[in-house]
């Protein structure tokens, strides 16, 4: 057969393709139904890789498999995003009427994603869910509130700790610190034996990842010592005795040489790979990555974790409490579905499949479960959840924080290396941020 | 006076129209994806922004932040990146280009070695390069001492310049390449003859041949170094003590890990400008040496 094309039918022909173009782009955006047998597709946008070697990857592809499985209404998806670059991804998509159906959120950036307008309220969604399970939170869920309306469900609770590498503190003749102070002995001691080959005491400076290992570090230490970053009025607040404190006392693990200028090219993915590969001896880090660590060649029981130690012998210092929660995209199509998706995933089975993966469950009852309560970790799991529960303090993450984050570790860096006075410059970045929010 | 008519006929105007309605599809592409998102920066680029949306008009305000005391030294730290990756760049591209359009054995494994740095990405590389120069067990750390190159703001422009430079040889090299082939032999062999050296017939006769090659990279090259984030960003995140911060990670940083668009929009505005000016300036001095 022979068509001839001939200029109405060429134009046509043009007119026909983008319009199907245009129709094919519009369809691909958020969800659908797009295997046009009624369950609707669910987009679950998360920084957890279920291919990875991370156990919380893997217990999060089991969840996932078994909602699918549970029901024919929906079926959940999984992209993959890198932590430092999912916030970003979410709200230029939501922006341009795309998005995930549910995303996971890391608690800090809450606020911004509301502000982005990624994120919808879940109120009358979850208003019956938590009358009946609201009161077995352990995690303070008035955290994901924002402006009085609930934004998200925290599903991961964790906690700051003091990590050490058993094997390395034997071999330097070092015992476990019970003080802040003993720590910036053990931390140069270590530094100085290994011939500056092992952090001592690492507390990544680096630019990089927002500060975010700084940050971590220096709000317990200012709560420690009675202060605040944020505080109640929304504006900052850390150029106080407190910060000043806070502040002298990361200086002085520098002055002491418990760490030197390796730590200004360390984020907090830096500081953990150094643990594992023996070259950080002590630091202070999250709960959530403890089992991970432990994976790794040569670690396994020489990752040893305790609560950080406080100023005096025998305290113990504030653990901030953040964790990662699921909302719900702006432009889900199948708001139904992606609640019964967000319950599954709070469910007591999937909260012990995560316990398992060395997450700390958010609910009080999860961790008398059998598949908890025997776990080889059920120890230390209850150890952290005591810890949440006798020292966890809640902190205020304004939209901003990002930028807060950045600006104050960049100040950090010449506080404890360029000599910079530290009341100057917390003044300096919080009198900044002050002005910046009028 | 005849009969014939002065007004178009139908068919000629159709003639005459033809051509302009086939450029007008590549028009309206080159519209959607360069004249409005231009055109979009420079409205956002003067308007607060909160999130992605603007809220209010300000004028300059933006530009006031851009251009104050920090912005100038972002200025200058990208003014040092851009030109110190040039000096290096286009040189080694030249002189591997040099090298590879000679008849030796193993030509073709020569090529592949020189050429393979061209196929790895910014994040591939920029991760490899922090491990190789770690302070404490990357492999070349033996060569600093110290803390490694990437704990001090010099160091880390320098580490930076280095990959930048090792990612982005290839390209010259392969231009380079392409363009000396075209160089007949006959002139070479002629200054030769006249009784030019080796290296008087590379810089009389050859680089002269290649001249326009030659401002085509140094163009492209410019532009790919000032708009660069995923190398910066990875490599060094700006630090320490911002001495790697350009501004291009900063429009980066401001619009979308601090969502402060009208900002990161008055950066961005600012490295279009210069971009404009580089390019235009290289073109001047082309079309000054071509009509001399």
């Amino acid at each position: 057969m022979t068509i001839r094309l001939d200029r109405r039918r060429l134009l046509m022909l043009g007119a026909a393709t983008i319009a199907a173009a245009g129709t094919g782009s519009l369809a691909g955006c958020g969800s659908d139904d797009g295997s046009g047998d009624g369950v609707a597709d669910l987009q679950l946008w998360t920084f957890l890789d279920p291919t990875g070697t991370d156990p919380r990857g893997k217990a999060l592809q089991e969840i996932v498999d078994g909602f699918n499985a549970s029901q024919s209404a929906a079926r959940v998806t999984v992209t993959s995003i890198n932590f430092a670059k999912i916030d970003g991804e979410v709200i230029r998509a939501a922006n341009t009427g795309g998005g995930p159906d549910i995303v996971n959120i890391y608690l800090p950036q809450l606020a911004q994603h509301v502000e982005g307008g990624s994120i919808q309220p879940i109120d009358d969604f979850a208003k019956d869910w938590l009358a009946k399970t609201g009161s077995d939170y352990l995690f303070p869920i008035d955290s994901a509130k924002i402006d009085g309306e609930l934004m998200a469900l925290p599903w991961e609770s964790r906690v700051w700790l003091l990590w050490y590498r058993k094997d390395l503190l034997d071999k330097y003749g070092v015992t476990p610190p019970t003080t802040l102070d003993e720590a910036v002995a053990a931390g140069a001691a270590i530094r100085k034996a290994s011939g500056n080959k092992v952090t001592g005491f690492a507390i990544g400076l680096s630019e990089q990842s927002l500060g975010a290992d700084f940050m971590e570090k220096f709000d317990p230490l200012t709560a420690g010592y009675g202060g605040t970053i944020i505080g109640p009025d929304g504006s900052a607040s850390f150029a106080s005795d407190a910060g000043v404190q806070a502040m002298t006392m990361i200086k002085s693990f520098g002055d002491a040489g418990a760490f030197g200028r390796e730590v200004l090219t360390m984020g907090a993915d830096e500081v953990v790979n150094g643990v594992k590969a023996g070259t950080v001896a002590m630091a202070i880090a999250g709960s959530f990555r403890v089992a991970a660590t432990r994976s790794a060649d040569g670690v396994g029981a020489n990752l040893v974790t305790t609560p950080v130690p406080g100023v005096t012998a025998g305290s113990r210092l504030p653990t901030a409490v953040a964790g990662q929660t699921l909302a719900m995209g702006a432009n889900t199509e199948h708001p139904e579905q992606v609640w019964a998706f967000i319950q599954y995933y709070l469910s007591v089975e999937s909260q012990a499949k995560f316990a398992g993966a060395g997450v700390l469950p958010v609910l009080r009852s999860v961790y008398d479960q059998p598949a908890v309560a025997q776990a080889s970790n059920a120890a230390e799991l209850l150890e952290w959840r005591d810890y949440l529960a006798a020292d966890g303090k809640v902190s205020v993450y304004p939209a901003d924080y990002s930028e807060l984050s950045t600006n104050l570790v960049k100040a950090a860096q010449k506080m404890v290396f360029d000599g910079a006075a530290i009341p100057a410059g917390l003044t300096e970045v919080q009198n900044q941020y002050n002005q910046n929010r009028k | 006076m005849s009969g014939t008519s002065t007004v178009p006929t139908a068919a000629a105007r159709r003639r005459r129209l033809g051509p302009v309605a086939l450029y007008v599809p590549a028009l309206v592409l080159v519209a959607l994806v360069s004249v409005f998102p231009i055109a979009y920066a420079l409205r956002l680029s003067v308007y607060r922004t909160r999130a992605l949306r603007t809220v209010e008009f300000v004028g300059w305000d933006n530009f006031v932040t851009v251009l104050g005391p920090d912005g100038w030294a972002d200025i200058a730290r990208t003014f040092v990146y851009v030109l110190a990756s040039l000096v290096l760049a286009v040189p080694l591209g030249l002189a591997l280009a040099v090298l590879l359009n000679k008849q030796v054995r193993f030509l073709r494994v020569f090529r592949v070695v020189i050429l393979l740095p061209w196929v790895v990405s910014q994040t591939v590389a920029a991760l490899l390069w922090k491990w190789l120069l770690n302070g404490q067990y990357g492999p070349l750390h033996s060569l600093f001492g110290g803390d490694g190159p990437l704990s001090s703001p010099w160091g880390s422009m320098a580490s930076l310049i280095v990959v930048n430079v090792w990612l982005s040889y290839p390209l010259a090299t392969i231009l380079c390449l392409a363009a000396l082939q075209t160089v007949p032999a006959e002139q070479v062999e002629a200054s030769r003859v006249d009784g030019c050296t080796p290296r008087q017939s590379f810089f009389l006769v050859v680089v002269p041949a290649i001249r326009s090659t030659l401002l085509i990279l140094v163009i492209m090259l410019t532009l790919l170094y000032f708009n660069m984030v995923t190398l910066v960003y990875t490599l060094t995140g700006g630090g320490p003590f911002s001495g790697t911060q350009v501004l291009s990670l900063n429009a980066f940083l401001q619009s979308f890990q601090f969502f402060k668009i009208g900002i990161g929009a008055a950066y961005s505005v600012v490295l279009f400008a210069l971009n404009i000016v580089f390019g235009v300036a290289y073109i001047r001095v082309l079309k000054g040496k071509n009509d001399g």
